[in-house]
């Protein structure tokens, strides 16, 4: 059976090829990042959990793909380095404890392409920490990444305590337990759960819209 | 027993538990499932039909102080009975971790635009080196490889490759290397021309010959004690005229 794109790509991070992956993702005809992203980069992160789960690969193995999909992404997508200040900011961070960041810095990126300024925490990013930064940076957006159900009474603060603040920031939560759990009393109201990149480009059009009608 | 150890029936009850799986996982636990996380509960699940033989597997098992953590799982099934030992992976995944992390962190501060020039910057010094020695067929028998700049050992290096290589292919009875274009000389960069030049005459089973070398060379070679297998000529136009009068 002829294996698929994403699987092409999969194998590639985890040999730790990244000059091989980079090359291989350059090439596609579609360079659209949503659509690399969707249909590659995410299945690919999928199929090697499942790959753990068959017992066919070990954690470490999942490391050394995670970290060269980590490398993958940052080098092609390189979060900007100009200074000038945009008008539309954003927050990026994963619980603390959390170490599932990937598809958070998906996120953090399609925000970018899409002219926000951004911040990007990536992994476990203490509360604290949280709320001095978006005090500091009055972020529009914060968007939250929870992927472990251990953390899902940590998130029911950090979201309580990120929409107080004194601008009102909309609270997105996504991660991977979006979709296996109903996460709406943990966030109570307060944040907007995010269940993939498809939902979340959708909801930046459609606020994007509302901001300029308004 | 010196490991965590469980005895469980075919539904999954545990029936016994030695010491060291009541350290890891505590006295209350009753079944398999929970001494599993969560997410490992569908890998788990794969394990709870009798076989024969022994399989191990990955997981994230519940302990009693942590709400995972990961172990080698080996597991047998003896009539309805399985034998279950965890074994927790330890240090070295951890360390591995640790490693991710610092290369998250060195991603995260690396600029990339920066990375990507160094890397061009890279290849055109590699380029350079290779253009600073090229070896020039004079004769069928003759070869002629003047060197330019310092003398470095990543230059060196990088004229090695081509001169052994292009030195194979042709028969040459006679090498000339001509420093009269080279500046400094560093002591690692001598020791690489050195182990050239002999490779060149353990090849040919000629020593190569040097042209051009100038006083500051020589006082320099000298104070370096350089040995070289070489012989030494004046200039490049005496071994020509001496040469073409020879071929006459």
């Amino acid at each position: 059976m002829a294996i698929s794109e994403a699987e092409k790509l999969a194998r590639l991070f985890l040999e730790g090829n990244h000059a091989e992956a980079l090359h291989f993702i350059r090439q596609q005809p579609d360079q659209n990042r949503m659509v690399l992203f969707k249909d590659l980069f995410t299945p690919a992160m999928y199929m090697i959990g499942d790959l753990w789960e068959n017992n066919e690969i070990s954690v470490a193995d999942e490391h050394l793909a995670t970290g060269v999909c980590d490398f993958v992404l940052s080098r092609l997508f390189q979060v900007s380095v100009e200074e000038t200040k945009r008008e539309k900011r954003a927050m990026f961070l994963c619980l603390q404890g959390e170490q599932h960041y990937l598809g958070l810095k998906m996120i953090n990126s399609i925000f970018e392409e899409k002219g926000w300024e951004t911040k990007y925490y990536g992994a476990s990013l203490p509360l604290e920490y949280a709320l001095k930064s978006a005090l500091e940076m009055k972020p529009e957006v914060i968007g939250l990444s929870v992927s472990i159900v251990y953390n899902l009474p940590v998130l029911k603060n950090y979201v309580r305590t990120l929409s107080a603040l004194p601008n009102k920031p909309v609270i997105l939560v996504g991660g991977r337990l979006t979709e296996k759990y109903d996460l709406d009393p943990y966030v109570n109201n307060q944040g907007i759960i995010i269940k993939n990149l498809q939902q979340a480009e959708k909801w930046l059009d459609e606020y994007i819209e509302e901001r300029i009608n308004a | 027993m010196p490991v965590p150890y469980v005895k469980l029936n075919k539904d999954g009850v545990i029936l016994i538990k030695s010491s060291r799986a009541e350290d890891l996982l505590g006295i209350q636990v009753e079944t398999i499932r929970d001494c599993f996380d969560e997410e490992s509960h569908n890998k788990l699940m794969k394990y709870m039909m009798p076989f024969s033989g022994e399989k191990t597997f990955e997981a994230n098992i519940r302990t009693k102080d942590q709400p995972f953590l990961l172990c080698d799982v080996f597991i047998s099934w003896e009539e309805e009975m399985a034998h279950v030992v965890f074994i927790p992976t330890g240090k070295h995944v951890q360390g591995l971790e640790e490693k991710l992390l610092e290369l998250r962190l060195r991603l995260s501060s690396t600029d990339f635009e920066l990375f990507e020039k160094k890397e061009a910057l890279e290849e055109a010094m590699k380029r350079l080196d290779e253009l600073s020695g090229p070896f020039i067929p004079i004769s069928e028998k003759m070869a002629f490889v003047p060197l330019f700049g310092d003398i470095s050992e990543s230059k060196m290096l990088t004229v090695t490759g081509s001169a052994l290589k292009a030195a194979y292919e042709g028969q040459f009875e006679e090498i000339f290397f001509d420093l009269s274009a080279t500046g400094e000389m560093d002591e690692s960069g001598v020791q690489k021309l050195s182990e050239l030049f002999r490779m060149l005459h353990y090849m040919n089973g000629k020593p190569v010959k040097i042209i051009g070398v100038k006083p500051k060379h020589a006082r320099q070679l000298n104070s370096l004690e350089v040995d070289w297998p070489v012989y030494f000529e004046t200039s490049l136009k005496e071994v020509l005229i001496e040469h073409l009068q020879f071929e006459k």
